[in-house]
């Protein structure tokens, strides 16, 4: 479970940064932005709650570049241009 | 002459990149996809093994304990060394080993009922653990030290690729699709930045893993005289040192009790392996061992901890020293080797070994997309550099495919068995190379992409007509190693022919 709520926070957090750094004008861009980061943090509080320091701190660089991949590739398959 | 450091930074970077990334990067492209494999190196080796029974729930230790020590008991009384693996949730078979003046042995028990397992002959999972660091059919220091030089290498690519990387974070998700060399250089950022603080923990754990090979000085100067070595092994690690006999027998105490001394000492955290040296000996020594795979007690050392007792008075001689560089090698060999991993976890590891993976094999098909429009490049070099790629890129993971398909079919009675599937990794490999040599290049990737993708798509058939663990029974039994392994070939051989087309296509 706990590997799961850190995963999906990282997939989101990068998906609002991903959206927030994309070209094209739109609302709250500055809000979505830092929320983008807040999660990844929430996402390392997440990790440090369920596991050790050590553990925690591993497992949540791991999983914050798996959810950089999954955001990475969605786009890449989805849109052949992404900027 | 190598022009001074300054405006021109990244242009130098960006050649000692391409260039540390070229020449080794196909030994370090094999290095990581069985680096990669090895995260599954007990699952491998049970898939590798289909004779062994499926049991769900792992044997409690004091069970499997008094089956082994009956069976070592009996069979091997006279040897100078016990060796016993306990079941774990990865394995759950007793593994015992044992040497002596008769010679040595090792055997696998069903721990519910100490009966001998007979498994088929081979590495298993062992195989690529061994070849990511040590290769095969060359000299294993000679072995030890190219790996260490590739990583070195790697170590320092990837270093080079940051700073050469102008937009770092601004490119952070940028993939331009369908544009040829623009493509390639996106995917190969991709795989490279979003994975990279594993990039760097895992080439950087690599070499650690092996420091005291690479640069030996700081110990001799540290321990010059042979037995001050010998005295910091006993300290460090779980070994037992040769000690003779006193030709006096003793009882040992049951193993029950020093394993229960050892568990409250490890504050719960169980014990998987136990050595007894000079075995019903006045002299007999036991060292017990926890299992590494219980980070949430022990945290996520390679080193475990571990306990020499006196094994007739049950006193405590010695046990595991506390010691902060130690400690650190430790945390840094464990994070290398992933043993505290639960299942996510090592799934998590495979996903970005395979991310590393996918870097390598970007980075080498963009140096040549970049030179093939290059109108002074040299034709030879870019020849080779393309075979090179098909044989390492496409022949290798075919090759690997390949040995799984032998180990069902090759005969069990087959004399030297266990190489002869290593054996046929590497005829496949060498076929592969001719096959890439002979063919133009765009149908020599089709050619073995599809094969690939065959090879992948036939193994689960394979697997249910030669044994007895086909994808129904497992399933129907929740044998979710051999229904998983099933499922991932099939998703593997989906990718290899979605590869096969796009060259096709292209």
């Amino acid at each position: 479970m706990a590997h799961l709520a850190v995963l999906s926070l990282s997939i989101l957090g990068f998906r609002l940064l991903a959206i927030t750094t994309s070209q094209g004008a739109f609302r709250y861009r500055r809000e979505l932005f830092w929320l983008g980061w807040f999660l990844l943090l929430v996402a390392l509080a997440v990790a440090l709650g369920f596991w050790s320091l050590g553990l925690g701190l591993t497992l949540w660089l791991g999983y914050l570049s798996t959810g950089a991949g999954v955001v990475f590739l969605v786009r890449a398959l989805g849109l052949p241009d992404a900027r | 002459m190598i022009a001074p450091l300054g405006a021109r930074i990244r242009q130098r970077m960006a050649q000692l990149h391409r260039w540390t990334g070229l020449l080794l990067g196909w030994l370090l492209f094999v290095i990581f996809l069985t680096g990669t494999l090895s995260f599954f190196r007990q699952e491998l080796s049970l898939w590798m093994q289909p004779e062994r029974p499926f049991i769900a729930d792992p044997v409690p230790s004091k069970a499997a304990f008094e089956h082994a020590y009956q069976y070592l008991r009996q069979q091997a009384p006279e040897a100078s060394h016990w060796s016993v693996t306990l079941p774990d949730a990865r394995d759950p078979l007793l593994a015992l080993s044992w040497r002596g003046p008769e010679g040595r042995g090792q055997v696998l028990l069903n721990p519910l009922d100490g009966r001998r397992v007979e498994a088929r002959d081979t590495r298993g999972g062992d195989f690529f653990y061994r070849f990511h660091f040590q290769l095969h059919y060359i000299p294993v220091l000679l072995a030890r030290y190219l790996v260490g030089i590739a990583a070195m290498m790697m170590l320092i690519a990837l270093i080079t690729g940051v700073i050469t990387h102008k937009k770092i974070l601004k490119d952070f998700f940028t993939f331009r699709g369908g544009k040829g060399q623009r493509s390639w250089l996106d995917a190969h950022n991709g795989f490279s930045v979003l994975a990279l603080p594993f990039h760097l923990m895992i080439t950087y754990t690599g070499l650690v893993t092996l420091m005291m090979l690479y640069i030996p000085w700081g110990m001799e100067k540290a321990f010059p005289e042979q037995e001050q070595r010998q005295h910091l092994v006993t300290d460090v690690f779980a070994f037992l040192p040769a000690e003779p006999r006193s030709g006096e027998q003793a009882a040992m105490l049951p193993w029950e009790q020093l394993l229960a001394k050892s568990e409250v000492y490890w504050q719960g955290a169980q014990a998987g392996r136990i050595q007894v040296a000079n075995p019903g000996d006045r002299n007999a020594k036991a060292v017990l061992e926890a299992n590494s795979d219980q980070s949430d007690i022990l945290g996520i050392s390679g080193h475990p901890p571990f306990m020499v007792f006196d094994a007739v008075s049950g006193e405590l001689l010695r046990e595991k020293v506390l010691a902060p560089a130690y400690d650190s090698y430790g945390i840094l060999l464990g994070l290398h080797l992933g043993r505290f991993a639960d299942w996510p976890g090592r799934w998590l590891y495979v996903l970005l070994g395979t991310a590393g993976c996918c870097m390598l094999a970007t980075g080498l098909l963009l140096w040549t997309s970049k030179r093939r429009k290059k109108p002074g490049h040299s034709r030879a070099g870019l020849w080779i550099v393309d075979r090179l790629n098909l044989t390492t890129l496409a022949g290798f993971p075919l090759a690997v495919v390949a040995m799984f398909w032998l180990n069902r079919l090759l005969p069990l009675e087959l004399p030297g068995r266990a190489n002869w599937e290593i054996h046929g990794l590497f005829l496949v490999w060498l076929a592969m190379f001719l096959h890439a040599l002979l063919r133009p290049l765009k149908r020599g990737w089709y050619e073995q992409w599809m094969l690939a993708g065959i090879l992948l798509l036939g193994l689960p058939v394979l697997n249910l007509l030669t044994t007895d663990r086909g994808f129904p029974d497992s399933l129907l039994s929740g044998d979710w190693l051999f229904v998983g392994f099933d499922v991932v070939l099939v998703a593997l051989a989906a990718l290899m022919f979605r590869f096969a087309r796009q060259k096709r296509e292209s």
